[in-house]
């Protein structure tokens, strides 16, 4: 099947993204994810709806949802998060059994790991979703990442990080750093665990790599028995893959000192 | 007075004389970087100094701009004062301005210090020089490869607030309105809503931020300027004040007139921005004495540090620069916004690039999500023209993303000026703006400069 007869096909097919306190979660462009993940939505053929959940008395329909995001916040608001989501936890943990994907970005990180160690000696719990700790640092790390996803797709995205991530054995790598900080300066950078993704890819991350949010799309709609791959027609990316080019030259400069 | 701090003095001023001998240019912390290793505690010493006459200013956005305000009120009114003009904001620049103005015995040649002072420095600087007012005109995203969220400056700053002090607050502004609690005494200022007021309610994408003190949405009754405006939280009670002690009210940009108490007050720069600065000045103003004519005569004759950057001739293009600041998306709104404001046709060329401040140098753009482009997409710009060696294509995608479409948009992998300048030339329409950092609109002005001279 062609990419045009499947995205007839696909065009039938709804993308639901449930985005969870954008208010609350509101730093660092992460709007933009949203905004690139319906335009890659687009670019497979799908139709993308967003509903926002903007009050923390307002009940997320978790049934509805094929993404649920967490767009990055304070470090902080993600311990307020996972506080108020934990009596939902429920329902949210019923609708990540039956594939939908939950994503959480950078700090937000906190919200879904089982507990985060603050600079100052507290400690917060977060919904346990990840094996995987979050502890505070006491320098902000920023700079551009390069990783690389088990597929061998890589992507280009900027991280600004206040937090290590330290997983478990139940977590696995979202990929491979190739440049930049990640997880730990170790090589690792984000989480998957089942449908749970966690990344400190900010830059928008979904806008800058189409193609990155073309797989969590494929992800998320798998969970529903929709089949799709996430391929998308280069002459669609010019400005996006012309941006990695870019990107990737001035990286290799400054590797070169 | 210590032998040390007699040396540290010396070495100072030594090294400001030789500055000034050799090459103005190498900066105005030099002094204080030497004194400071002569002396790490030389702040402490410094005779005159009391917290009653010192006055300390600091928060994301318009620091410079209200400082040089209230300097200038006080100044005008006669009053003697010691002040960081140049924005030497950190603990080698106001040691820097100290050494300028103490006399040989450590003595302060002011009856009021005030200092701009860099948020994250200001719990060093308040440690050996505690004020006793403090202003903070806002707590915003910022310069997140050292500032990382505006938590951590909030944390910074309360951390100096302590019954002792007078704290000026920005009273449209949810983030700093949680110092409120740790402070002696609070006076809070704001803005009235007024022409160029607006609000988000056709936006979808729009977010407002975490109530300080609960975490809940943050509610707008209305934007004076982007984030800030009349708010409450939509779960707890935290607001801001229906009636803070010093409002502008009847703002009239046009005429450049408000009133505060009923007295009324005129001013020059007419941006809405810029009244928030004039606000903070005259809360701070006031308390030390002066009347509302005095401050009002000083405003009319206040110019920005620098003055106002001349416009740039190329070919037959006027370009008109606006400048951000690294990473600041309030600064890049207001540039957005003064384009928007100009219904004439346009061509923006946008010279977003690499973040140079700190290492490593990388390529952040996601700033610009957080700001709105609508209101320039809807006033007729002709064409864009990006240009940066890193980032031209994020810059495009942005302009994408808000909907201008692609065949408007001019990439230009560069930042070679003689490139941007004949790609300029492409295009018939005369009415330029530049939205680039201030060095790469120094480069570009220049390079203007000699092609028509040539």
């Amino acid at each position: 099947m062609t990419m045009n007869e499947r995205a007839e096909t696909a065009a039938k097919e709804k993308l639901n993204i449930l985005w969870l306190y954008p208010d609350v979660l509101d730093l660092h462009g992460g709007r933009g994810d949203l905004m690139g993940l319906a335009h890659a939505a687009e670019l497979l053929g799908l139709e993308p709806e967003i509903k926002r959940v903007d009050g923390f008395d307002d009940e997320p329909d978790f049934d509805w949802a094929d993404i649920i995001w967490l767009a990055p916040g304070e470090v902080r608001c993600a311990g307020i998060v996972a506080d108020k989501l934990r009596p939902r936890l429920d329902a949210l943990q019923a609708a990540l059994s039956r594939g939908a994907l939950l994503a959480a970005i950078d700090s937000s990180a906190a919200a879904v790991a089982k507990q985060t160690f603050r600079l100052d000696g507290s400690v917060f719990r977060g919904l346990g979703l990840v094996d995987m700790d979050c502890r505070e640092m006491d320098q902000v790390v920023g700079n551009d990442i390069w990783f690389a996803l088990p597929d061998g797709e890589e992507v280009m995205a900027i991280q600004i990080s206040l937090l290590k991530l330290e997983l478990g054995e139940q977590a696995q790598p979202l990929g491979r750093v190739v440049y930049g900080y990640g997880n730990d300066g170790k090589g690792g950078e984000g989480a998957v665990q089942g449908s749970v993704v966690v990344t400190n890819a900010l830059g928008p991350v979904c806008v800058k790599n189409p193609r990155f949010a073309a797989r969590l799309i494929c992800k998320a709609l798998a969970g529903r028995g929709v089949e799709l791959t996430p391929d998308i027609a280069p002459e669609l990316t010019q400005v996006e893959d012309m941006s990695f080019d870019l990107i990737r030259t001035f990286i290799h400069k400054k590797q070169a000192g | 007075m210590s032998l040390r701090f007699r040396c540290a003095m010396l070495a100072g001023k030594l090294t400001a004389c030789l500055i000034l001998l050799i090459d103005k240019e190498i900066g105005t912390r030099l002094p204080g970087v030497v004194a400071l290793k002569v002396d790490p505690q030389l702040l402490r010493h410094i005779k005159g100094v009391t917290r009653e006459n010192t006055v300390f200013v600091t928060g994301t956005n318009g620091k410079s701009t209200t400082t040089n305000l209230i300097a200038h009120a006080l100044l005008s009114a006669g009053r003697r004062v010691v002040c960081n003009f140049e924005g030497a904001n950190l603990e080698s620049g106001v040691v820097s301005t100290l050494l300028k103005q103490t006399g040989w015995d450590g003595r302060l040649k002011g009856d009021i210090l005030l200092l701009e002072t860099d948020e994250r420095f200001l719990p060093i600087i308040s440690e050996k020089l505690p004020p006793g007012h403090l202003l903070v005109t806002n707590i915003q995203k910022d310069q997140v490869q050292r500032n990382g969220e505006p938590d951590l400056i909030l944390k910074k700053i309360a951390s100096v607030i302590n019954k002792d002090v007078t704290l000026y607050l920005n009273n449209d502004e949810p983030n700093s309105g949680g110092l409120a609690q740790l402070a002696g005494k609070v006076v809070r200022y704001g803005v009235a809503p007024h022409s160029r007021s607006f609000n988000k309610n056709d936006d979808f994408f729009a977010v407002t931020q975490p109530c300080p003190i609960c975490g809940s949405p943050i509610r707008f009754t209305t934007y004076n300027i982007d984030n800030i405006g009349p708010f409450h939280c939509s779960a707890c009670d935290y607001a801001s004040a229906p009636r803070p002690d010093f409002l502008a009210e009847e703002v009239d940009l046009e005429s450049c007139r408000f009133t505060v108490n009923g007295e009324p007050y005129g001013f020059t720069y007419f941006t809405p921005y810029f009244l928030y600065c004039y606000i903070g000045a005259v809360a701070v103003a006031r308390g030390f004495g002066l009347t509302a004519e005095e401050i009002s005569s000083s405003f009319l004759s206040f110019q920005l540090p620098g003055g106002r950057l001349e416009d740039v001739r190329a070919g037959g293009h006027t370009i008109r620069y606006l400048r951000m600041k690294q990473e600041n998306p309030e600064t890049v709104q207001s540039a957005i916004d003064v384009i928007a404001a100009d219904h004439s046709e346009k061509i923006l060329l946008l010279g977003l690039d690499e973040l140079v401040d700190f290492h490593p140098h990388y390529t952040n753009t996601f700033y610009t999500y957080d700001c709105d482009f609508s209101g320039l997409i809807d006033s007729d710009v002709s064409h864009y023209i990006c240009f940066s060696g890193t980032v031209a294509y994020d810059a495009a995608l942005r302009l994408m993303y808000a909907g201008v479409p692609r065949e408007k948009i001019t990439i230009l992998p560069t930042n070679d000026d003689a490139t941007i300048v004949a790609e300029l030339n492409k295009h018939e329409c005369a009415n330029v703006y530049l939205i680039t950092w201030l060095h790469k609109y120094e480069h570009l002005a220049e390079y203007a400069k000699k092609h028509a001279e040539a």
